[in-house]
C-alpha cells in the first residue's frame, strides 16, 4: 500500500539523518515539508529519525464505517441546533459593546464550530473519500446551491480524491 | 402535526397560525430565522432523502470545515483549501438569526444537553457506535461549559473576561484564565493545542 512520510515541524529536532537516507530528496525542502510528489513511502526516513518525528501515512483509506440509521439522523438534528447556535454567537460577536464579550462570543461560536464538526464526523462523513460526501459534490456540482457558488471547486475535488466505497 | 423548521426548530401549528402550511407562497422564509420554506418538514419525519443530503447553509459550512481539516491531516492541502472556500462560500449564505440574543442561546445549548445529545448517546448505545458515543461525551461536556460560561457572565457581568479567552483546537472545550491548561479536560489534548482569541483591537 502506498504510504508517504509526512514531519512533524513539532517533534523534529534537526538531527538531519532523514536528509541523509532519503533516495528522492523528498524530505529535503525549503519549507520543512516533505516533498509528496516526490517521496515514495519506502519509509528508511521514519525509522532513521532519533526523535519519532516522522509518520508514514496511507494515500488510499478504506471505505469508512457504516453509520446507524437511528444515530444519523440524531447527530443531524443536533447538527441543525448546532448551526443555529454558532450563528447567533457569531452575531453577537458582530454587535459586542465591549472586547470582553467579543471574545467570549468568538469564542462560543468556535467552539460550536469544533463540536459541529466533530457531530458531523460520526454522522457518515468522516472521510472526504466516502460515498456521501461524493454524493454532495456530485450534486453541488451539478446544481449549484446558490448564485456564487464556487462550482469549479466542487468539481475539481470530485476529479482529485477518488472514492473510497462502492456509491449508490 | 405542526411543520417545524430543520434549522431552528421553529413550528409553523396550522391552526394557530390561521393558515395551512401547504398555501404558503415559495417565497416564504422561516419567521425565526429566515429560513427558506424547503427546510420545513413536518414534526418527526426523517431527515430528507434528498441527494444534497438536505442539510442547511450552516450545517454544510461546519462540514465543509471539517472536510478541509481531514485533507489537511491526509496531507491534501489543494483540497483543504478548496474545501475552506466552500465551507465560506456557504457560511456567507446563512441567513441572519432574527433572535440573536444571549437568553435564546442559552436556552438552545440547554435543549442540546437535555434533549438532542442524549437522543444521539441513545441511538449510539442501541448501535454499538463508540465513535458516535465518543462525540456525545465531548459535545456535552463542552456544551456544558459554553452554558456555565454564558450563565456566569449573564449573572455576574464581564469582570472575569479580563483574563485570556482559549478554545481548545481538537475538541472546542472553552477556557477563561491566565494561561491555557496543561491537558484538555474533555479530550485530553496537549495544552499546546488551546488557541487564545484575539481581541479586536483599538476601537
Amino acid at each position: 500500500m502506498k504510504r508517504i512520510a509526512v514531519r512533524s515541524a513539532r517533534l523534529c529536532t534537526q538531527d538531519r539523518l532523514c536528509r541523509y537516507v532519503c533516495p528522492t530528496g523528498a524530505t529535503n525542502t525549503e519549507t520543512g515539508v516533505i516533498d509528496t510528489v516526490k517521496c515514495m513511502g519506502c519509509g528508511v526516513c521514519t525509522l532513521a529519525c532519533p526523535s519519532g518525528a516522522i509518520a508514514l501515512i496511507p494515500v488510499e483509506y478504506p471505505p469508512q464505517q457504516k453509520k446507524d440509521g437511528s444515530v444519523v439522523q440524531a447527530a443531524l438534528a443536533l447538527s441543525a441546533l448546532l448551526a443555529c447556535e454558532e450563528k447567533i454567537a457569531g452575531q453577537l460577536a458582530g454587535h459586542a459593546e465591549n472586547d470582553g464579550v467579543f471574545r467570549l462570543m468568538t469564542a462560543f461560536a468556535r467552539s460550536l464550530r469544533l463540536v459541529h464538526e466533530d457531530v458531523l464526523s460520526e454522522a457518515g462523513y468522516l472521510l472526504p473519500q466516502s460515498a456521501a460526501v461524493r454524493s454532495l459534490l456530485a450534486a453541488w456540482e451539478a446544481e449549484p446551491p446558490f448564485p456564487g457558488f464556487p462550482a469549479g471547486s466542487a468539481r475539481r475535488l470530485l476529479r482529485s480524491i477518488r472514492c473510497s466505497e462502492e456509491e449508490d | 402535526m405542526p411543520f417545524v423548521c430543520s434549522v431552528c426548530g421553529y413550528q409553523w401549528d396550522e391552526e394557530r397560525e390561521g393558515a395551512a402550511f401547504a398555501g404558503l407562497p415559495s417565497s416564504f422564509a422561516c419567521p425565526s430565522c429566515g429560513a427558506p420554506r424547503s427546510l420545513f418538514r413536518r414534526e418527526g419525519e426523517k431527515q430528507s432523502a434528498a441527494k444534497d443530503g438536505g442539510l442547511s447553509p450552516g450545517q454544510l459550512a461546519a462540514l465543509c470545515s471539517y472536510l478541509a481539516r481531514a485533507c489537511g491531516k491526509q496531507q491534501r492541502a489543494g483540497e483543504s483549501m478548496l474545501y475552506h472556500e466552500i465551507s465560506r462560500a456557504f457560511a456567507g449564505n446563512v441567513p441572519t438569526e432574527l433572535d440573536a440574543s444571549m437568553g435564546r442561546l442559552s436556552s438552545l445549548i440547554a435543549e442540546g444537553l437535555t434533549e438532542r445529545i442524549p437522543a444521539v448517546r441513545d441511538a449510539a448505545v442501541q448501535a454499538g457506535d463508540r465513535g458516535a458515543l465518543r462525540a456525545c461525551e465531548w459535545s456535552g461536556r463542552v456544551t456544558a461549559e459554553l452554558f456555565r460560561l454564558l450563565r456566569r457572565y449573564r449573572e455576574e457581568g464581564g469582570a472575569f473576561l479580563k483574563k485570556p479567552v482559549f478554545v481548545c483546537r481538537v475538541c472546542g472545550f472553552p477556557y477563561v484564565g491566565e494561561n491555557a491548561p496543561e491537558h484538555c479536560p474533555v479530550c485530553r489534548g496537549p495544552g499546546w493545542k488551546f488557541e487564545e482569541i484575539e481581541g479586536r483591537g483599538a476601537r
